[in-house]
């Protein structure tokens, strides 16, 4: 199953990446494909192209505050959590995904 | 029949003075009874009063019970629960929404605590701890009861006659008052009206003149004594403020019954003391004894007056745009006073001193930074020279000069001689003061400024008249043709005393050349006059004018053809420019040395002055601003001019300046359009000539010892300041504390990464603290921390080398493998090795 995701934080130097790196990690360890999002204080880093989007079966948004080019996701089922929550709790967020769209 | 009901009082704050001046306002209308008791103390309150309802001490949560009898009861019962459980506390949160001084940083200890605090506006850096003197203009209660006009014979039925009727004129006093004021000043008249008509202060009083055969006059002091000191006896910010309020109504119902006017107080202090006051005239301040000392909490006096400068320049910290200070302080009180934040503290609790303790022991380590510092010489990294020098105002000042690295005087303030003496300095006094300043000089240049009177440095020995707009009017040199013996005499002890030294000669307030050239032939003419006497003297003395009036600077090529040099005085010169008083806080804003148009108005001048090979200074507060040495150092400047305490700091930044590099800030500057594009431009210059290793050894430590999270995020602070990677520790704790009140920052694991982006940050820093003890970190969750790795960047950086790696780091610390690694690390050292490598 391949997932996307965006983070994003608002000061966008901690929390954004951490996200990022807990997503990718856990993932991989319950033997999902996710790319992940970053937008921090360096802008967006790790774009999501219109392909990727299309062929991901839902989209992660862990996120404090409101992203930017969120149009690209319209028709798309999101799930969105805190920040916090991608960080302390990835292994039960991703859980849910992949029980939500029946993988 | 009687209505009642029971509810648990439902305001944080409990019924302080402002709720209940709001249910007093409501309960206006119902004509019955009401009563209230707080079932926990078993008091009961009138609600129609406001002191009656103060004085039950209803605290938040506290049951109480609500008896309501008279016609129309159902009705009033179930609006006025309505409003005591939703509109009540919609109120007091408006209200709470308005910060008493934007200025103030309040430690989040001291709210978490609960202390009793005040705020205003950091005036002069550093932090005192002791007990408050009132200077001054305290009400003397003891003083007012003592006094007995006893002249007719006593009738209670004339008294309270009197009473009502000096009650009805304040009333209308204040109503009449009322029509024309907003905001805080209406709250306040407001809050007077509500005593004056209060029901439990004026049957006091009436119980006082009908039992105890009590004057009108001394029945009101004794019922606002009484409530007033109720009032400073609780522990609640509110209700120290209504004693003010109270204490101010009584003086004015005091006036109408002819009682004696309220005694001021002017006591002598004897021992080290927090000084309390108004505002302090600089001769008040220089007639008390510097040790003595310890703090200044003044309620009015402004930035720029001639009082705090002083205090700058002697290391006193204060505080200033305290309102009502003097009221809702005791005498020796115990308060801690922080001039780095603008804040006072009384009577702290355990928690506040240990913090506060730390803070002082920081203030001693920069202190020695400072002194290191101290020794550099004034020059670029480049070698261009540019003399650091010291403002002083009394001969005494001159050791801390020297201590603080000062290479001469840039501006010796005579002006500050004259005050508190009662006559005029003879030209002998003069002389000996001015030879004495010069051999202790020992060779290095001093800058003797002629007196400046007038404006706000008003002279008991000098009969100026009273002007309306006294900055723009009779002041500086404009007086001298009128008093031509005062500026003979000083003119002439300087000749005479610039035979023993390096002296130079500058006036003030010059704004015409026909002013430079009748002050240069009189000087011709007294050095005549001492030659002819056969006194010693040095005819061939610099001279110089200050640059404070807009039109010396369009003119400077004219001026540098009749100076030898110029220093700008950049209080009075923005004052000018941008048409703004600098006493008055409403336009305070307008003060702003980065602004396009100053920067021009100042490069165009200096260019001027250099092409015809004359020198420019700058002596204004100003200059003492190392942040903006970048840009002063572009602008050309020679010289810099400043309360001694900020010449290491300023030299530490000059001395990694490079010419070409601060020019070329300039020319861009210059070609800004206004002040926050430039406060951009200054930092993008700090973070492209000035960017560090986001880590090093001393923004580590291991088993630190912090005891809660208010005391890590303190921490951080101080290492950061210490590190001199921040300008102000407090703004950046403050900075930290905001992040933490979106999301407490911790992530598990016992990790917490406090961070922020802010304006304190001269460049992006890492810190790590490894705790003894783990701490509670507040947040949803209640695990406990041991682990804080925080980051402090530069507010606007989105672009820096550093910022750029943060994002490898952040993502590191996310592997348990690299958490444990810095737990396990037995020394600084390995963790900065340890950081750096994942962010390689």
């Amino acid at each position: 199953m391949k997932l996307v995701a965006v983070t994003a934080c608002p000061t966008g130097i901690a929390h954004t990446y951490m996200a990022a790196e807990q997503l990718e990690r856990v993932a991989r360890k319950m033997g999902l494909s996710i790319k992940v999002e970053t937008q921090g204080a360096m802008g967006i880093e790790n774009e999501l192209d219109p392909d990727e989007i299309r062929e991901a079966a839902a989209v992660i948004l862990a996120t404090g505050i409101p992203i930017q080019k969120s149009e690209r996701f319209e028709g798309k089922k999101i799930f969105e959590f805190s920040v916090q929550e991608a960080i302390k709790n990835t292994e039960g967020i991703l859980q849910k995904v992949k029980e939500q769209i029946g993988g | 029949m009687a209505v009642e009901f029971t509810f648990d009082f439902p305001l944080p704050l409990g019924l302080h003075a402002r709720p209940a001046a709001f249910i007093q306002d409501y309960c206006q209308s119902f004509s019955g009874q009401i009563v209230l008791e707080n079932k926990r103390n078993g008091r009961a309150a009138d609600p129609k009063s406001i002191l009656s309802l103060i004085t039950s001490d209803t605290q938040f949560g506290d049951p109480c019970r609500l008896v309501i009898s008279g016609e129309g009861e159902k009705e009033f019962a179930a609006s006025f629960k309505r409003f005591l459980l939703e509109d009540l506390k919609l109120k007091e949160e408006k209200a709470l929404e308005i910060v008493p001084s934007a200025a103030a940083l309040i430690p989040r200890l001291v709210l978490a605590e609960k202390e009793i605090y005040l705020t205003g506006q950091p005036a002069s850096p550093g932090l005192a701890s002791g007990k408050t003197f009132l200077f001054a203009t305290a009400f003397d209660w003891d003083n007012l009861l003592s006094e007995e006009a006893g002249l007719e014979p006593f009738s209670p039925q004339a008294e309270k006659e009197a009473f009502r009727r000096a009650s009805r004129q304040v009333q209308q006093e204040v109503e009449r008052l009322l029509l024309d004021k907003n905001g805080v000043e209406r709250n306040i008249l407001q809050a007077h009206l509500s005593i004056i008509t209060d029901r439990t202060f004026i049957e006091r009083v009436i119980n006082l003149i009908d039992q105890d055969k009590c004057r009108a006059s001394r029945a009101v002091y004794r019922a606002a004594k009484e409530f007033s000191q109720q009032l400073l006896e609780a522990k609640s910010q509110y209700l120290r403020e209504r004693a003010a309020d109270i204490q101010d109504v009584t003086e004015r119902l005091l006036e109408h019954l002819g009682g004696p006017a309220p005694i001021r107080l002017k006591a002598r202090l004897s021992q080290p003391a927090i000084i309390v006051a108004e505002d302090l005239f600089p001769s008040d301040f220089l007639s008390l004894k510097p040790e003595l000392v310890l703090g200044l909490i003044l309620e009015k006096a402004g930035q720029t007056s001639h009082t705090l400068i002083m205090a700058r320049s002697q290391a006193i910290p204060a505080v200033t745009g305290v309102d009502q200070a003097c009221r809702r302080l005791r005498a020796a009180e115990e308060v801690i006073l922080d001039g780095n934040r603008g804040v006072v503290v009384v009577s702290p609790g355990e928690a506040v001193r240990r913090y506060y303790q730390k803070e002082m022991e920081t203030e001693d380590l920069l202190r020695q930074r400072h002194r290191q510092l101290a020794a550099l010489p004034g020059l670029t990294a480049d070698g261009q020279k540019i003399e650091i020098v010291a403002n002083i105002g009394r001969p005494e000042e001159l050791s801390k000069a020297w201590r603080d690295g000062a290479e001469g005087i840039g501006i010796f303030r005579t002006e500050l001689l004259l005050y508190g003496k009662s006559t005029l300095p003879t030209e002998e006094e003069q002389y000996l003061l001015y030879k004495k300043v010069a051999e202790e000089a020992s060779g290095r240049p001093v800058i003797i400024r002629t007196f400046d009177i007038g404006g706000d440095k008003p002279i008991p020995s000098l009969h100026l008249p009273p002007e309306p707009n006294p900055f723009l009017g009779y002041r500086g040199i404009r007086i001298y043709q009128e008093n031509y013996d005062l500026f003979r005499h000083q003119v002439r002890a300087i000749l005479r005393a610039a035979a023993s030294g390096q002296l130079k000669i500058m006036f003030p307030m010059v704004s015409l050349i026909e002013e430079v050239r009748w002050l240069k032939e009189k000087i011709a003419e007294l050095a005549e006059e001492l030659k002819m006497e056969g006194l010693p003297f040095q005819g061939r003395i610099e001279t110089g004018v200050m640059l404070e009036v807009p039109s010396v600077a369009l003119l400077a090529d004219k001026f540098a053809q009749e100076v030898d040099f110029f220093s700008v005085g950049s209080n009075d010169l923005m004052q000018y420019f941008f048409a703004a008083d600098r006493s008055n806080p409403k336009v305070r804003y307008l003060s702003q040395p980065l602004n396009p148009a100053l920067l021009r108005l100042l490069k165009g001048a200096i260019e001027q002055a250099h092409k015809k090979g004359k020198w420019v200074g700058l002596c204004g507060e100003i200059a003492g601003d190392s942040r903006l040495a970048p840009v002063f150092v572009g602008l050309g400047f020679d010289e810099l001019s400043m309360s001694s305490g900020f010449i290491p700091q300023v030299k530490a930044v000059v001395s990694r300046l490079k010419t070409d590099d601060c020019q070329q800030l300039v020319r861009k500057a210059i070609e800004a359009a206004t002040t926050s594009e430039n406060e951009r431009l200054l930092q993008q210059f700090y973070q492209e000539h000035f960017s560090q290793e986001v880590i090093s050894r001393e923004l580590v430590e291991l088993r630190a010892d912090c005891r809660s999270k208010a005391e890590v995020l303190q921490d951080i602070a101080i290492k950061l300041q210490l590190a001199g990677r921040v300008d102000n520790r407090a703004r950046l704790e403050q900075a930290l504390w905001k992040r933490e009140d979106d999301v407490a920052t911790d992530i598990g694991f016992g990790l917490a990464i406090p961070h922020c982006q802010s304006e304190a940050v001269r460049t992006p820093s890492i810190v790590v603290l490894h705790l003894a003890q783990p701490v509670d970190w507040q947040s949803k969750e209640g695990l406990p921390v041991d682990l804080i790795v925080s980051l402090a960047i530069p507010a606007g950086d989105r672009v820096s080398q550093q910022l750029s790696l943060l994002p490898q780091l952040s993502r590191k610390l996310i592997h348990e493998d690299f958490r444990e690694a810095l737990r396990q690390a037995q020394d600084p050292g390995e963790v900065v090795s340890l950081i750096k490598e994942a962010m390689s």
